[in-house]
């Protein structure tokens, strides 16, 4: 099983770095995120940008949203392109299938989470005038790199999810597009319509919490929807099921 | 099982809503042949592939495949067939040489094997030098090269090839059928082939089944289903042929089957039965004759008449019937 699920790995990072017609072209694709939020805010927010939690936004928020458009693709593309039946008729398990096809996109968000990290931690050091060299405060770093790995499984999880019933892959990244725009925008909505009683309610409940306290309980949450999830997508990514679709 | 059978199917059936896509199909396939499965459009080949591999379940019947049974084994029967299914399967995005190597790394074959097999496949079909290239510029020819290389990469014992050329140039198919002929009869594996080519199956097969509607309507070796065919083919050269001379000529006395093709006409007859009622037909009407010539029944007068409506004078009574060709053939296996 291991090995079915590294041979599907191997097979998307392949397409993947020719999704846009060469690796080298992958690169250059790679690169707004990673100077966007591993030089420009790092340099802008100087050497707090390795103390506080608002770094740890940038490193979890956009490897999750290009993970979950890269597996738009996932299903979709293969159905597009006439692929998945052939890969449905060899002797590939099912679960090797879509864990492999999960495992690439999650080993690709944590990458580009690691390399947003990397650069981040050079462009602050090489802006900093403070003599030696800085580092992220460990429970950020550790606990971000952990929401991280939760949240890209979720991304995953959910880009199979809709990827498996979508008929196209502009379907699913449109579904993905709306589901995002609810997930980010709500909260915003919700602080706006809730009735002050509530907010200060809520206010007192997180008022105890310390940031260690947050990365725990939103970490566990995060995991808990991503085994309802793995679940339901084990349920569903079943060969007769995907060859009647 | 049978050692010496590849593919037995019992009844089997599959419905999609209203639809009966396969209905009751039996059939013994020996091992070690060509087995052309001719129908078609929409007639239920490439369902009856879907079933024989497990990637759907029947709703009525079974199958096995190299002994094993599609509804409790199909994950041994994919281990241990090839497929090229109705479009080519190949990753464009990725190189001859990647497409391979992951088939490869997905039967398991060892690194050195895989890349020896790879490279014996890809020179057989004169790909070896433009592996390193990106599939998606290649014509559609190379592109159903290299599915066939990759159904063969791990010498499966039973190939699946749905329509193989279709689509292909004349060149690039015939280049594609000898080199399936060659691969196929190098290896001794099984063939199951689905067509509706009929030359193709003609050349390539040794046993033909015909479908339509879901049915297997007979089945036998090409020289048999010709020679039962009980009939001839008469073809008039002229000038003046016309819809109303056809609707005559398709009354006529013996006259099993009539058609125009570009301006001729050819008739089917039983064997023996003169020519002279129809060659007076014709004068008498306004035909221009220039040449008369007449030939045994071909595959495909067979085919058509079999599978054409309101032709069941040389249905299933005059060939052999589903049953009893591949047994019989397989008995002689």
């Amino acid at each position: 099983m291991i090995t079915d699920v590294a041979t599907m790995i191997w097979k998307e990072w392949r397409e993947l770095l020719r999704q846009r017609g060469s690796w080298k072209a992958f690169l250059v694709g790679l690169f707004v995120p990673v100077a966007v939020f591993g030089i420009m805010l790092p340099i802008q927010a100087g050497v707090d940008w390795l103390e506080t939690p608002i770094s740890l936004s940038a490193w979890i928020y956009m490897p999750t949203v290009l993970v979950m458009t890269m597996m738009a693709d996932s299903i979709a593309g293969e159905r597009e392109r006439h692929t998945l039946e052939t890969l449905l008729a060899t002797r590939l398990p099912d679960q090797a299938i879509l864990y492999g096809k999960i495992l690439a996109g999650v080993g690709y968000a944590l990458l580009l989470a690691l390399a947003i990290v990397a650069v981040g931690l050079v462009s602050v050091n090489l802006t900093d005038l403070t003599p030696g060299w800085q580092w992220y405060n460990a429970q950020i770093f550790w606990g971000g790199l952990a929401i991280s790995l939760l949240l890209s499984l979720l991304g995953s999880v959910v880009g199979v999810l809709i990827s498996l019933r979508a008929a196209s892959v502009r379907q699913a990244t449109q579904t993905l597009s709306y589901i995002m725009l609810v997930v980010f925008f709500l909260p915003v909505v919700l602080l706006q319509i809730l009735p002050r009683q509530v907010m200060v309610t809520l206010e007192q409940a997180l008022a105890p919490l310390t940031l260690e306290g947050v990365l725990l309980v939103g970490g566990a949450a995060v995991l808990l929807v991503d085994l309802a999830l793995l679940a339901l997508a084990r349920a569903r990514f079943r060969r007769t099921r995907l060859t009647l679709d | 099982m049978d050692s010496a059978i590849a593919i037995r199917t019992e009844n089997l059936t599959r419905d999609f809503a209203a639809v009966r896509a396969v209905d009751g199909l039996t059939l013994e396939v020996p091992r070690g042949i060509v087995f052309g499965f001719l129908g078609p459009n929409g007639s239920g080949k490439t369902t009856t592939i879907r079933l024989l591999l497990g990637l759907l379940e029947p709703s009525a019947g079974h199958a096995q495949v190299l002994g094993f049974d599609t509804r409790r084994q199909s994950d041994a029967i994919r281990e241990r067939t090839g497929a090229l299914l109705e479009h080519h399967g190949l990753y464009e995005r990725m190189t001859a040489l990647e497409n391979l190597d992951f088939f490869g790394r997905i039967a398991r074959l060892p690194r050195t094997e895989r890349h020896r097999r790879m490279e014996q496949l890809l020179t057989h079909l004169g790909l070896w030098e433009r592996r390193h290239e990106i599939v998606n510029n290649w014509s559609r020819g190379m592109k159903q090269k290299l599915a066939v290389a990759r159904a063969l990469l791990h010498r499966p014992p039973l190939i699946f090839l749905d329509e193989p050329t279709a689509g292909l140039d004349p060149v690039a198919a015939a280049a594609l059928r000898e080199d399936l002929a060659e691969l196929a009869g190098e290896a001794g594996v099984t063939v199951f082939l689905t067509t509706h080519n009929l030359a193709e199956a003609e050349k390539l097969c040794s046993l033909i089944g015909v479908i339509r509607n879901g049915k297997l309507l007979a089945v036998g070796h090409p020289n048999q289903l010709r020679s039962q065919g009980k009939g001839q083919r008469v073809t008039v050269y002229g000038q003046g042929f016309t819809p109303q001379i056809l609707t005559g000529v398709k009354g006529l006395d013996g006259v099993q089957q009539a058609r125009l093709r570009n301006h001729h006409l050819e008739v089917q007859m039983p064997p023996q039965t003169s020519t002279a009622p129809l060659v007076r037909f014709l004068v008498q009407a306004g035909v221009a004759v220039e040449e008369v010539h007449r030939e045994k029944a071909t595959l495909e007068d067979v085919f058509l008449t079999l599978v054409s409506e309101g032709s069941e004078s040389l249905g299933n009574g005059a060939l052999l019937s589903p049953q009893e060709g591949p047994r019989s053939e397989a008995a002689r296996a």
